[in-house]
């Protein structure tokens, strides 16, 4: 009370700036004439009227036959001037039909502002960027005290520290603070408390998911295409990588430049590529009927508006049909910025597919290893290099060519006897082993046969060969040379043997070799007629055992091989069979080899020629290669497998010649007649820094604008950047720092922060502590009667701010709370936790179903949440969460009843109270040290004891009900998917939960102040 | 939502206690924004928009073409068609005229002409006011659905009937001010995204609140498992108490609000469940709008419609997603009439009878209209999504009834005389609400942006009030 009665006495009768002194161009004039002159006599000419233009003082001033609108110390010779006094309907200005007025303050100010010279100055924000000199370490307070001297203000107090460390963890985090780390700051009592503190929550992983949530709006991150079907979209490696950013304290030139042009950097990295998904985030269509050429127009412009609001903080969008009416900014500006992407690659309606794999580390390590081992293990390669394995497979050639008959190495013959065949058909074995067909051609048929070949068994190989009795030449049945083998049963001792695979060389369409082990008699496997390799020569297929078997010695297999299909004669009418004891062999090798190898094999005397066809005959069939073959064939399946589960993404990917751009005469697409443009920056911001030599990439824009004399990229970041830490941009309106935008509070401090940040190597973490390590950062939120009339909205940062946290953090909160946030894990594919039943009913195209994430995946940061544009999570949308089908560099923060029914009501919030209730309920103590347990960890605070007997009411109460109701207890305990620990009763648990719900109901629990 | 509870002593004391002015002024100023100057007196407080989405075939339903229907299978004037934007149809050759597949009724004393498939709708033809010249500038659904929302294609504005929420506040302390319900069937169903009923730069209580027909009406609305309402009473006051003790301390307007919205949940956890139960309707009105109460269908919506009209709220929306007859439009129209035309007229009726409808603006039509040319040929031809000239009905609070307004041309593809916007449509609904759109703005991005656009030429259909 004593320092408020201090302040009325030191304080003028208004905070704003001292209305005797001269007027202030930037913050009282220019806002004028901004919103009440320049939609007429601004920037666009389309809508200039008498063309006359305030912007710009030579315009202003200049003579108009014998009158000027403004003429410098001359009220009564303005035309301006005598304008805004007249009275006269015709004559007034604004004209009434624009629907605007000039207060008569607002008059009293331009008046003076000619009386005093009507000097004009550039709108601040345009303005070159310097840096006034401050005290080294305390730049912050010094510009912000200054203002509280020239205001003759005093700031509020430092708040306590278990108020500042709940507020550091919010800010940097996400997340209030674990009461061990309350604890623990509480008891630190050196100077460097707040510093080490402020570091460790900077390195805490936290942090970089704390800033995604605040990049992801700006760029309108989203996991869905946004329009009609508003189908999925693969970007979520995007997401990672903005968290790693921060986390990595990547300096802000980089992220913009991989960002903007990843893609175009040399060589670019794997992380660069990822970044460039950036410029894949629009929203798109899949709609039927949509026009292409309209959606390109709308692609450019959601490109231009999001990559001028995010990094320039401007307004670019509104010039798309006109001049912007209150910046420089031209429709020519528009379409030549818009132009800087149009060289991406991208379908104009249609499926976005996935041009980017973005294996984990663990992933790309192995597929590394893998490709490795596939590529130095081909028997080509061994061949060559490997000199013992070449030396085994000439040895074992010598050793085959003298055993002076022919014998197969990875499939051998078998005995085959006992073949069944239906009544009036028959089955012979031929001379050269292989069985035919004969008699009566069968509708269907089940064939079957013992087959004698002693040692071990791992696979049967069925061939398929044609005859030349058939009547349909190259056919391999009698009918009309198809077949289709719907099943294979191999037995032995009537026991069937479990096949685990079946390949064949050549597969027919829809009739695979697996459709032979399918166990259905309407598939199976057939060869072709509408493949050409179909017909020629011989077929093979192999069935492998998933338990090898020893045949010995008078020991057969019984193998039964089925044509059921509904094709009349469809059966192999010729075939021979093998067996093999090598795991997943090759199918090279046929039952015998063709008839000039075996002439070869048994010449007297070999030409070269026939010992060349010997050789490459014995490389098919060699035990070691076919082995090999068969180590390489496992490691190609694990890299598939690798391979298939990796996450893919959409990012840039330049055109060789990029789509040409023409200006759109008011936005009309179907407007052909507008000129054609070339990749360019806004003129009026182009002074002496922009010199590109041939078309301009997204690589020169990145450049442009981080460029040391652009003064807007740093200007608006730095803008944003203190938002987070006091609720309120320097500039209040963070969006557009243009005509229309907000003169900064403080614009040496914003200037100073800028510039800092762009000499600090755009270093973003240095510029964070800056700030919360100012005593600014760690006054008091509360907001003294004397301030609240004076300064209601803060413009002299005289306190702190505060508000409800975002709904990420909402959710995280409670989690965080409960004990069971999951924040272990960091980046990966995004998550879908509960999510009401029929929320997507509106989908279509297809129908869509929320395919709920399982057991830890519910758990995981909101900043995961699977993004729906259309309809993203309702939980998130009752707290703020955007679409994010546009820019939003400021949340809404409401305060609505839907808040109330998601945080009492949706099982997420249920649970995590029911959960925090059972930690409570396990807290050592009576009822009232356990409730003072968890007000400890959900406030960072002791409990008042006003507080203490309203939730020890609630226990008592809550725990005769749920006595008298125990279905009611079993019924709430089974809300989420959590288990109840052990150890509490039902009704204890239960009652413990209600106590949950209201702990994390009240409002302190989700407000940072 | 001015009105604090009168429940709980402890609240009441809280109410006086601390920072009751302050709760007041912040909730007063949510009402009736300054600067909204009134365009005398206005004839509706609420309106009920029967959109039917998909894009309804005038040339089926409300707009009679004899001469269409003399041209029929004829090709149709490339003098029209050139140039012209064109959904599914782009590309394709031989544009062929197809004539209107139903019989129109000359209906009531007023004699409007409507489709012989709309019998219902038929018998209130002295009711409503035909507009036949109304146009769009969005060719697809969902762009389409965005504009005749928010009267502009780009994403995140504010949908008319949260501009309206915000232009006159709320009229109910135990509903939302504006709701959403949607009902499917008829034709391929759309899909219609969240963004239709989003509230874009204005501040978020403003949205609408869609109910669903299954699970929970309102999401959330229903308490936890095993937890009952006195139980639910009792945590609320517990969360209340804290925040009452809080707000002695530290003295913030967000808890007094705080406050008041978990009470006004609380009641809407009661309310909801009380309007969605349609058991108190007499057989006589459950029949005569053809609803089976909890089937989800459009007469069911109808229904609870007039349900909530009656407690106040202010923009109820009625989508149902079933007009979009790219193929079979004979039949398609007849089918998806069917679902629609009773309960329409049923509705009006209801209104009229219970002394309503005068001050209730009734709206009925989709986001554009179909082709006077054929989709698909064939047996079962459709027509494409058209935008330069297509129907609607509007009835009630201070709509002439029995009036046809504007034509569209003898093929009725574009509008030709008095031709209405998507902007003067809504200059139309915000003058019979009292509102004049030239000066109904808020500040976005440092503009002053109207439901209405910036471009000037916007003008209220004054040939269809009363």
């Amino acid at each position: 009370m004593v320092v408020k009665i201090a302040w009325i006495v030191l304080l003028s009768t208004t905070l704003a700036y001292s209305v005797e002194d001269k007027v202030d161009f930037q913050r009282e004039v220019r806002p004028i004439l901004s919103d009440k002159c320049f939609f007429c006599h601004g920037t666009d000419p389309k809508t200039r009227e008498s063309d006359l233009r305030l912007d710009l003082p030579e315009e202003a001033y200049q003579d108009l036959g014998g009158y000027a609108a403004v003429v410098p110390g001359k009220v009564k010779e303005s035309e301006l001037y005598l304008k805004i006094i007249s009275k006269k309907k015709k004559e007034m200005m604004p004209p009434p039909k624009s629907h605007k007025t000039l207060s008569p303050g607002e008059i009293e100010i331009l008046k003076k502002w000619i009386e005093q010279g009507a000097e004009y100055e550039e709108h601040w924000s345009y303005q070159a960027l310097e840096k006034e000199e401050a005290p080294g370490g305390k730049e912050v307070d010094y510009f912000v005290n200054k203002r509280w001297d020239s205001a003759g203000v005093k700031g509020s107090a430092t708040a306590g520290k278990e108020i500042l460390i709940r507020r550091l963890s919010w800010d940097l985090r996400g997340v209030p603070p674990a009461s061990e780390e309350t604890q623990s700051f509480l008891n630190d009592q050196s100077p460097e408390a707040w510093g080490n503190l402020v570091d460790r929550f900077l390195v805490d992983p936290k942090y970089g998911e704390r800033m995604a949530v605040w990049w992801l709006d700006l760029v309108r991150y989203s996991d869905t295409i946004g329009y009609h079907s508003d189908n999925g979209m693969e970007v979520s490696p995007y997401r990672d990588y903005v968290i790693s950013a921060f986390n990595e304290n990547k300096p802000f030139s980089d992220f913009t430049i991989e960002q903007l042009a990843g893609d175009l950097l040399p060589n670019a990295t794997l992380e660069q590529k990822t970044a460039s998904g950036y410029n894949r985030l629009l929203q798109t269509t899949e709609e039927g009927g949509a026009q292409e050429k309209e959606y390109r127009a709308i692609y450019a412009a959601d490109r231009v508006r999001n990559v001028s609001e995010v990094w320039l903080g401007s307004t670019l969008g509104c010039a798309q049909c006109h001049d912007h009416k209150y910046d420089p900014f031209t429709a020519h500006d528009f379409y030549s910025m818009a132009a800087f992407f149009d060289d991406i690659k991208e379908a104009g309606i249609g499926r976005r597919r996935p041009n980017l794999s973005v294996p984990t580390p663990e992933e790309q390590g192995r597929i590394t290893e893998l490709t490795k081992l596939i590529e130095g293990n081909q028997v080509e390669i061994l061949l060559k290099n490997d000199a013992a394995f070449r030396a085994k497979v000439e040895e074992g050639e010598k050793r085959w060519l003298a055993q002076g008959e022919m014998k197969n190495t990875a499939w051998r013959p078998v005995e085959l006897s006992d073949l069944k065949a239906p009544a009036g058909t028959t089955l012979e074995v031929q001379e050269d082993g292989t069985v035919l067909e004969g008699g009566k051609v069968p509708a269907k048929a089940s064939y079957s046969f013992k087959v004698a070949s002693p040692g071990k068994v791992s696979g049967i190989k069925i061939d398929a060969y044609t005859d030349k009795g058939f009547p349909v030449k190259g056919g391999f049945s009698r009918a009309n040379g198809n077949f289709v083998l719907t099943g294979v049963e191999v037995k032995m001792g009537g026991k069937e043997l479990k096949i685990s695979q079946a390949k064949a060389d050549v597969e027919q369409s829809e009739y695979p070799a697996k459709n032979a082990i399918d166990g259905k008699q309407n598939t199976g496997w057939a060869v072709g007629a509408d493949k050409p390799e179909g017909r020629k020569g011989t077929r093979r297929i192999a069935f492998f055992l998933t338990k090898p078997v020893e045949l010995k010695a008078g020991e057969h297999l019984e193998v039964i091989m089925r044509f059921q299909s509904n094709y009349v004669g469809h059966t192999i009418a010729r075939f021979g069979v093998s067996a093999t004891g090598i795991n997943n062999a090759g199918l090279e090798d046929p039952l015998g080899p063709s008839p000039e190898v075996v002439e070869a094999f048994l010449a007297a005397k070999r030409n070269p020629g026939q010992e060349r066809q010997l050789a490459d005959y014995y490389l098919k069939v060699a035990p070691e290669v076919v082995a090999q073959k068969a180590k390489i064939s496992s490691l190609e399946a694990e890299l598939k497998k690798i391979e298939g589960g990796i996450r893919k993404m959409l990012v840039s990917e330049a055109l060789p010649k990029p789509r040409m751009t023409r200006v759109l005469s008011r936005g009309n697409w179907m407007d052909d007649s507008g000129d054609v443009v070339q990749p360019a920056v806004p003129e009026f911001l182009q002074k002496e820094i922009w010199k590109v030599e041939g078309r301009a990439t997204r690589l020169d824009l990145a450049k442009w604008i981080l460029h040391e004399k652009n003064p807007l990229t740093a200007r608006s970041t730095m803008n944003r950047l203190w938002r987070l830490y006091f609720g309120r941009g320097l500039s209040s309106n963070v969006t557009d720092l243009g005509g229309q935008g907000e003169v900064p509070s403080h614009p040496e401090l914003l200037d100073w922060l800028a510039v800092d940040f762009r000499e600090g190597d755009w270093d973003f973490k240095r510029m964070v502590k800056k700030i919360v390590t100012s005593e600014t950062y760690k006054q008091k939120s509360e907001v003294s009667s004397f301030l609240r009339e004076k300064d209601p909205a803060n413009d002299l940062i005289a306190r702190q701010g505060r508000w409800r946290v975002e709904a990420e953090f909402v959710r995280d909160a409670a989690l965080n709370i409960a004990g069971i946030l999951n924040d272990e894990k960091i980046g990966g594919a995004s998550v879908k936790p509960y999510q009401p039943a029929g929320f997507w009913q509106h989908l279509n195209f297809p129908k869509k179903i929320w395919k709920q994430s399982d057991g830890r995946d519910l758990y995981r940061r909101s900043v995961y949440t699977y993004w729906c544009r259309t309809f993203p999570h309702p939980s998130m949308v009752a707290f703020d969460a955007p679409s994010r089908e546009e820019c939003t560099a400021e949340r809404a923060r409401s305060n609505i009843p839907q808040q109330a029914l998601a945080m009492l009501n949706d099982p997420i919030f249920v649970e995590a109270a029911r959960v925090f209730g059972a930690r409570m309920a396990e807290h050592e103590g009576g009822v009232r040290a356990k409730i003072e347990w968890g007000m400890l960890e959900a406030f960072a605070r002791e409990g008042a004891q006003e507080e203490v007997d309203l939730l020890e009411k609630v226990f008592a109460a809550q725990k005769k009900k749920f006595t008298d109701d125990p279905e009611g207890a079993k019924a709430f305990l089974t809300t989420g998917e959590r288990a109840v620990p052990d150890g509490v009763s039902p009704e204890e648990a239960a009652a413990w939960g209600q106590v949950g719900r209201v702990i994390l109901n009240a409002y302190e629990t989700t407000s940072r102040f | 939502m001015i009105e604090m509870t009168n429940r709980r002593t402890f609240l009441n004391r809280s109410t006086v206690g601390i920072g009751a002015l302050a709760l007041q002024r912040q909730l007063l100023a949510g009402n009736i924004p300054e600067g909204i100057k009134m365009a005398g007196s206005p004839k509706a407080k609420r309106v009920i928009f029967l959109c039917m989405a998909g894009g309804p075939s005038h040339l089926e339903t409300l707009d009679h073409k004899p001469t269409l229907a003399k041209m029929h299978g004829q090709a149709m004037p490339e003098s029209i068609t050139k140039g012209q934007p064109i959904a599914q149809l782009q590309g394709n050759k031989a544009l062929k005229c197809l004539g209107p597949q139903w019989d129109f009724i000359k209906q009531g004393q007023s004699g409007q002409e409507i489709s012989s498939q709309l019998p219902f709708i038929g018998k209130m033809a002295d009711d409503i006011a035909i507009v036949r010249s109304m146009t769009t500038k969005q060719i697809n659904h969902d762009p389409a659905h965005t504009f005749m929302n928010c009267g502009t294609q780009i994403s995140g504005r504010p949908c008319m009937g949260s501009w309206i929420q915000y232009g006159l506040g709320s009229e109910t302390k135990d509903l939302p001010g504006y709701v959403v319900l949607s009902s499917v069937g008829g034709g391929q169903s759309q899909p219609i995204a969240s963004r239709q009923w989003h509230s874009g730069f204005l501040p978020s209580k403003y949205q609408g609140v869609h109910f669903h027909s299954k699970g929970d009406p309102v999401l959330y609305v229903g308490n936890p498992k095993g937890v009952g309402r006195a139980d639910q009473r009792q945590v609320i006051d517990a969360v209340n108490g804290l925040n009452t003790i809080r707000n002695g301390l530290v003295d913030d307007p967000e808890i007094a609000t705080k406050i008041s919205q978990y009470e006004m949940a609380f009641r809407m956890q009661a309310s909801v469940p009380e309007l969605v139960d349609l058991k108190g309707e007499s057989k006589e009105t459950l029949e005569m709008y053809g609803a089976t109460p909890g089937d989800g269908s459009f007469a069911s919506n109808c229904l609870l419609a007039r349900r909530l009209a009656e407690r106040g709220v202010r923009f109820i929306q009625l989508y149902h997603r079933g007009w979009d007859h790219h193929g079979g439009v004979k039949n398609g129209v007849a089918t998806t009439a069917k679902l629609v035309d009773q309960a329409s007229w049923a509705l009006v009726n209801d209104l009229k009878q219970r002394g309503m409808l005068e001050d209730t603006l009734v709206i009925w039509g989709g986001e554009f209209g179909r082709t006077p040319m054929s989709q698909g040929g064939g047996k079962n031809p459709g027509r494409d999504h058209h935008i330069k000239g297509f129907s609607l009905w509007m009835a009630g609070g201070g709509i002439k009834g029995g009036v046809t307004h504007g034509a569209t041309d003898d093929f009725g593809y574009n509008a030709v005389q008095d031709v209405v916007t998507v902007h003067d449509l809504h200059a139309t609904m915000l003058h019979l609400l009292g509102i004049n759109h030239e000066k109904f703005s808020y500040k976005f991005q440092g503009l002053d942006m109207r439901l209405t656009g910036v471009e000037g030429g916007v003008k209220v259909i004054k040939n269809i009030l009363t």
